[in-house]
């Protein structure tokens, strides 16, 4: 009875707060103090919590000793980043490289000539990479860079790349991405960023929300938006420049596009019921979401540029999770149609109108287990990730499907894990888990050789989802 | 709950003829001491006899002339506001529909039929997020159509669902889950 009472209260409590500060006689001066504080100390809590920092929990027996030399830097003080030690970083964390750690370096080479190649194959390492800093007029930082294959004593890349000193970080990780696919013939990842969610109790009655996106290694943290309601189900846009998600205001959800350079957000959905699981067409032009009009839910498309909603699904059972094939042809979609939550594939045909009809019925897609759900196609269309229901009571793991051959593989194995993503290359894949505190988050590789985890310092950490390439 | 009921309405009573004897003998006006204080008594007695035992909403529950139970059996059924799920499940059990017609009892009687209720909808943590704010609304859709089946008019009932945003028991193991697997109808809104 008790908790009855509190939750019908809880409302009230929370949006009493502001009143303490308006009833309060407290002079302007001690206000704007006691503002100034507040503020700081929250932008320091923030900056400090907010930061993933990635931990292997499973390495890769087979990775590729690689050397980087730090980079050469001829000019006055320090440069913005240690570069060098941002590409180690990114190919250590991709699990395919073992970068020879900084203090077994036995010379720091930054151009050809002064590369010894015996000295590195008697260190066991394949790989090495050198590379030279340059402050240009008009503080444009110049990194040449160029990587050598040491067993065969020649250069295999050789290039250049510039920017200001606060892209020093990007710059980085486009290194990194040309170091791995000139080694590996696989895009890198390391440019990509991820969304993500956290979400703080702060007291029995209320949890701060944050939605915020960081670079892939979990650097460079920024919220775009925080609420005392609920945010779920990010999704990018596929040219990387805006997000759509689910945000509750006063207990109702709605679906909201936010443009990540101006911060602009703009209303999509706000029906009756629930608004849910948005998700961008893979040209950009529509929204694939979940309304359920307070009462069945179903799977509708919103065209953006004429704003015409079409309904694909029209079911009682759950039609949820909506995600596009790679294609643009057809939506991959949770429903507990047959007794139980499994994904569905709709083939969809779109008009020049705006409108999208759906094309026969929905195929049936994964029969392993009682419980698939969230399902998201890779980027080459072949295989599905989802969450899939094991043995065990809180066993909610990270499976893959190939869609061909219909192997069907588990990745993981921690508890109440949630919400996959695909890397842009099809090589990793992001997903939520419930460490011993905290929600957190989890990489694994899709062959499953490679984890790693990214627990935040404090609260939980949920809702990932992996960025396409971003140019 | 019955103890403390019991001794409110004492308290309630005696305050009542307190409150009558103050107005009758402090009144200034000459005209009103012709009857002294007696029949009063007689109205607060009667009051004593009919409070203690029996909450109004029960017996506007009793006044439907819809359920055939104790007041006491009614009065449990009616505290019950919460009905349990099993996993993936928006099925509701026997021993909820004998709740739920009480509810709904209520709702559509003299006294409840101005109310409007929230009937939220939780699941537990374990299955995805998005799928599972489906099951919550579920669970309270499930709810509100026996409601309404009973008569209850269908925009009085408010559905929010909040997945598994919202737990009893943020514990995770199988009793906590088993709590928080719930829909529950909030009155008073």
């Amino acid at each position: 009875m008790s908790r009855s009472i509190s939750r019908i209260t809880s409302p009230r409590n929370t949006t009493g707060e502001m009143a303490v500060f308006s009833q309060g006689r407290i002079s302007a001066w001690f206000t704007m103090l006691l503002l100034a504080v507040l503020c700081w100390s929250s932008m320091a809590r923030a900056a400090g919590s907010e930061e993933l920092v990635i931990r292997i929990t499973q390495g890769n027996d087979r990775a590729v000793p690689v050397a980087i030399a730090p980079f050469g830097w001829k000019g006055r003080g320090l440069l913005p980043e240690d570069m060098s030690g941002i590409v180690a970083n990114d190919l250590r964390l991709s699990g395919m490289f073992d970068p020879l750690a900084k203090n077994k370096l036995l010379s720091f080479p930054s151009r050809e000539d002064e590369v010894v190649f015996g000295d590195w194959r008697k260190q066991g390492v394949n790989y090495l990479l050198i590379g030279e800093v340059s402050l240009e007029p008009g503080n444009v930082y110049r990194v040449n860079f160029q990587l050598f294959d040491v067993l065969r004593q020649r250069s295999i890349l050789q290039s250049t790349i510039a920017g200001s000193g606060a892209q020093f970080r990007g710059m980085a990780h486009r290194i990194s991405d040309r170091v791995f696919e000139k080694i590996t013939g696989i895009p890198g990842a390391f440019s990509s960023r991820i969304l993500y969610v956290t979400a703080q109790r702060q007291s029995e009655q209320r949890t701060d929300y944050q939605l915020n996106y960081a670079d892939a290694d979990g650097f460079r943290p920024q919220t775009i938006f925080r609420s005392k309601e609920a945010i779920l189900s990010p999704s990018w846009s596929p040219d990387g420049t805006k997000v759509a998600y689910v945000a509750y205001e006063n207990k109702r959800p709605g679906i909201y596009i936010q443009d990540l350079r101006t911060g602009k957000r703009q209303l999509v959905s706000k029906e009756k019921g629930i608004n849910s699981s948005p998700s961008w067409s893979p040209d950009g032009t529509k929204l694939a979401y979940m309304l359920s009009f307070g009462d069945n839910p179903n799977i509708f498309v919103r065209d953006l540029r004429t704003n015409k909603l079409s309904q694909l699904t029209r079911h009682f059972a759950i039609d949820a999770e909506p995600s596009w094939f790679p294609d643009g042809k057809s939506i991959l979609f949770t429903s507990n149609r047959g007794g139980s939550a499994q994904l569905y594939k709709l083939n969809i045909k779109a008009s020049s109108d705006g409108s999208v009809v759906a094309e026969g019925k929905p195929e049936r897609l994964t029969y392993e287990g009682r419980f698939n759900a969230r399902g998201k196609v890779f980027p080459d269309g072949k295989s599905l990730v989802m969450v899939h229901k094991g043995k065990g009571a809180a066993d909610f793991n990270i499976a893959v499907l190939d869609l061909d051959t219909k192997r069907f593989r588990k990745l993981t194995s921690t508890r109440l894990e949630d919400s996959p993503s695909v890397s842009p290359n099809g090589r990793m894949l992001i997903y939520a888990t419930q460490g011993r505190e905290h929600g957190e988050l989890g990489i694994v590789s899709v062959d499953g050789s490679v984890q790693l985890k990214l627990p935040s310092a404090a609260g939980d950490v949920r809702e990932p989802v992996w960025s396409p390439v971003i140019q | 709950m019955q103890m403390h009921k019991y001794a409110r309405s004492i308290l309630l009573a005696s305050a009542m003829v307190w409150v009558a004897g103050c107005a009758s003998t402090g009144g200034n006006s000459a005209g009103q001491v012709d009857n002294e204080a007696k029949p009063v008594e007689v109205i607060t007695e009667e009051e004593v006899v009919v409070m203690p035992v029996i909450d109004p909403a029960v017996q506007a529950v009793i006044d439907t002339g819809k359920i055939s139970a104790s007041a006491e059996e009614i009065e449990g059924l009616l505290q019950q506001n919460e009905y349990h799920f099993p996993f993936d499940s928006s099925e509701l059990k026997d021993r909820d529909y004998q709740a739920l017609d009480v509810q709904a009892a209520y709702l559509t009687s003299s006294r409840g039929a101005a109310e409007k209720i929230v009937i939220e909808g939780h699941t537990d943590e374990r299955g995805t997020r998005t799928y599972n704010l489906a099951l919550g609304e579920r669970r309270a859709n499930a709810v509100k159509r026996y409601l309404v089946l009973k008569g209850v008019a269908a925009d009085r009932i408010e559905v929010i669902s909040y997945g598994f945003e919202r737990p009893v028991d943020p514990a995770h193991n199988e009793t906590a889950w088993a709590q928080n697997r719930r829909a529950i109808i909030v009155r008073g809104n």
